[in-house]
């Protein structure tokens, strides 16, 4: 079987996923062929070279409808002949996307190909694209649907994590991004965002709050505390779960991900043709898989799905030497380092998308190219990315540096 | 030329525009002129008359300004417009003939547009094109379709069409809020339509046309002030292009 090597991997910055956010003014099209320019540009790439471009998108209307992903690949003067398409696995959908990128080069069906995604918040918002589990009663009924929130929430209630330790763990997830960006850790992959005059928009992620503490998180509202009890979702939880008796509302602004701007893109392909285009292969897309769990408490996808591919490659969490797993909500991340135990050390060692936010069609690409620059600087070999998924399904990616 | 001056009426009741070229002087005394105004408390509704047949001294403006960015040019001439909108002070305009160019504008951004019969609103792209966030404001009153209609085919529009199109002798409702979003079949259709027509018609060789529909299109699910952002960077943008072909 080839193997799928990763050349190169680049992301935007993350703008606030608002009117006052710096790429709202930049359509999503726009985004996303910005990054595919840059790989081009960055790899002196022959784009005929190319065999296909992925792309996740998890609101695929509007002005991110219609294939977004080709229709990038043209904004960004690709040759013609680069097909593109666009997959929503809810917030994994970046991953997901470089998986099966990778996964056309596995099969030999391809050469080269590029994995990423791309979501503007600002512009087409949660929710806008709607949906049958959360609407249509015959299904909503029978799967239990609660909105990701009360997930969160039923999550921390049933492995016993307080506010103070979802709190905690996001101030960390701040002081950590903080840290890196002052000290360029991501530098190597972020581009800078530019309008159509040259002007710069954006060139950091705008999210971060390096000042939060326990204190100024303390005087956050739990978010879904009213909708729980209001609207019944409360109890829909606790049907499905009566051991828990009560919801424990922990999650609010300062401890879930952020709403942002943002796209990604990563250039994977085959030995052959990096030799041939004359670039040299990072690391390699060593295994990955997806998988389903149960919908209501919905968010602990990522230990299945890991476990999953360990399974698969006969691979430990002791194998993994860095963990990035998206930082959804904070209880997501506790109860994955719980589950799978593994030392908090290693896991989403420069902050994660409760301090710069959460593109969810991007932020898997985006988690994909952090985790390489990191292994990269320390000189590690072996990383994992996972995200939760939504209807309680999970992914996740070892990668191997070369 | 016939650069353009204002009068202020001794009993602060009305500005006469004199003249038809607009410069930086122009709108630098127009702008002390409505700051002055807006520092008199107990003045409440003031009358802009005169000639509106206007035109901007593109090259004096953009290319030999010196005093300033372009981006704070740009920013001034917008912030005019909205120091008319923001203001306590009622402002009516009163057109008599044609109404075209930076005049056009700025009455445009009154509260009340008054105009007598005959009167024709002259939308052709003054040189370069609109800058005081006109087509934000077209929106808010008109909707996209029809501000790409008016914009880009019709151009002109006259007494009879303007009364009905709400542009004159209606109350302008300033907390019009922009109907959100576009985005529906008929945003898709009509944009497929004004594309199309544009590209067939003009081959992309009309920038401004292009800066035209996407603003029109960029500031679609955006608000007011958003969008007026968005046009600052086309205006910018086609200057620069202007700038560079000459």
């Amino acid at each position: 079987m080839p193997e799928a090597y990763i050349y190169d991997a680049i992301r935007t910055p993350r703008g606030k996923g608002k009117i006052s956010g710096s790429l709202h003014e930049i359509s999503p099209v726009k985004l996303a062929s910005k990054t595919l320019k840059k790989l081009k540009e960055r790899n002196n790439l022959n784009t005929k070279l190319l065999d296909d471009v992925v792309l996740g998108c998890v609101h695929p209307i509007n002005e991110q409808g219609s294939d977004i992903a080709r229709i990038s690949v043209l904004d960004a003067d690709y040759d013609q002949s680069v097909p593109g398409t666009q997959v929503d696995r809810f917030c994994a959908s970046g991953l997901e996307a470089c998986n099966i990128a990778a996964a056309q080069i596995m099969s030999g069906q391809s050469d080269l190909t590029i994995g990423g995604g791309i979501e503007s918040m600002s512009r087409v918002p949660m929710g806008s694209v709607g949906g049958a589990w959360m609407t249509d009663p015959t299904v909503a009924f029978k799967t239990y649907f609660v909105p990701q929130g009360i997930s969160a929430d039923l999550l921390a209630t049933k492995y016993n994590y307080s506010r103070d330790d979802v709190d905690l763990y996001a101030v960390n997830s701040q002081k950590k991004a903080s840290n890196a960006w002052e000290k360029k850790y991501f530098s190597k992959s972020i581009i800078d965002i530019y309008d159509q005059n040259g002007d710069l928009m954006l060139n950091y992620d705008e999210l971060i709050r390096k000042e939060t503490t326990m204190q100024s998180l303390a005087s956050l509202n739990p978010s879904f505390q009213k909708i729980g009890k209001e609207t019944g979702l409360n109890e829909v939880a606790l049907m499905k779960y009566p051991e828990s008796k009560k919801i424990n509302h922990v999650h609010h602004a300062g401890n879930s991900s952020g709403i942002v701007d943002g796209a990604a893109a990563v250039l994977i392909g085959n030995k052959e043709i990096g030799i041939k285009l004359g670039i040299k292969p990072r690391a390699k897309i060593k295994a990955f898989s997806s998988i389903g769990t149960e919908p209501t408490i919905m968010l602990t996808g990522p230990e299945h799905a890991s476990n999953k591919v360990f399974q698969r490659t006969k691979m430990h969490p002791n194998d993994i030497d860095l963990f990035e797993v998206n930082e959804a909500f904070a209880a997501v991340v506790l109860r994955y380092i719980d589950a799978l135990k593994v030392s908090e050390d290693k896991v989403n060692v420069n902050g994660g998308a409760i301090a710069m936010g959460h593109p969810l069609g991007a932020t898997g690409s985006m988690l994909l190219g952090t985790l390489l620059d990191e292994l990269e600087r320390r000189n590690l070999s072996t990383g994992l990315i996972t995200l939760c998924v939504g209807a309680g399904m999970g992914t996740a990616t070892i990668i191997e540096r070369v | 030329m016939s650069l353009v001056d204002f009068e202020l009426s001794k009993d602060y009741s009305y500005i006469k525009i004199i003249g038809s070229d607009f410069n930086l002087n122009s709108f630098e005394k127009f702008k002390e002129i409505i700051k002055n105004l807006n520092q008199k408390n107990c003045i409440k509704k003031v009358s802009i008359e005169g000639n509106f047949n206007s035109r901007l001294l593109v090259n004096e403006i953009f290319s030999k300004s010196g005093k300033t960015s372009l981006d704070d040019l740009l920013y001034l001439l917008q912030a005019l417009a909205k120091t008319i909108e923001d203001s306590d002070i009622l402002f009516t305009a009163n057109i008599n003939g044609i109404a075209k160019g930076p005049a056009m504008e700025i009455a445009l951004a009154c509260n009340f547009v008054k105009a007598k019969t005959g009167t024709i609103f002259n939308f052709t792209k003054n040189e370069k094109i609109f800058f005081l966030g006109t087509i934000q404001r077209l929106i808010n009153i008109l909707g996209y379709k029809k501000t790409l209609q008016l914009l880009l085919i019709e151009k002109t529009i006259n007494f009879e069409d303007a009364t009905d199109l709400k542009i004159i002798n209606s109350n302008i409702d300033k907390t019009l809020i922009r109907n959100k979003p576009f985005w529906d079949q008929a945003f898709t259709n009509t944009f497929i339509f004004f594309n199309s027509k544009i590209h067939s018609t003009y081959k992309n060789l009309i920038p401004e046309y292009m800066a035209i529909l996407s603003i029109i299109f960029e500031s679609s699910i955006c608000d007011y002030e958003v969008g007026l952002s968005i046009e600052r960077r086309w205006v910018k943008w086609l200057i620069l292009n202007n700038i560079k072909k000459s």
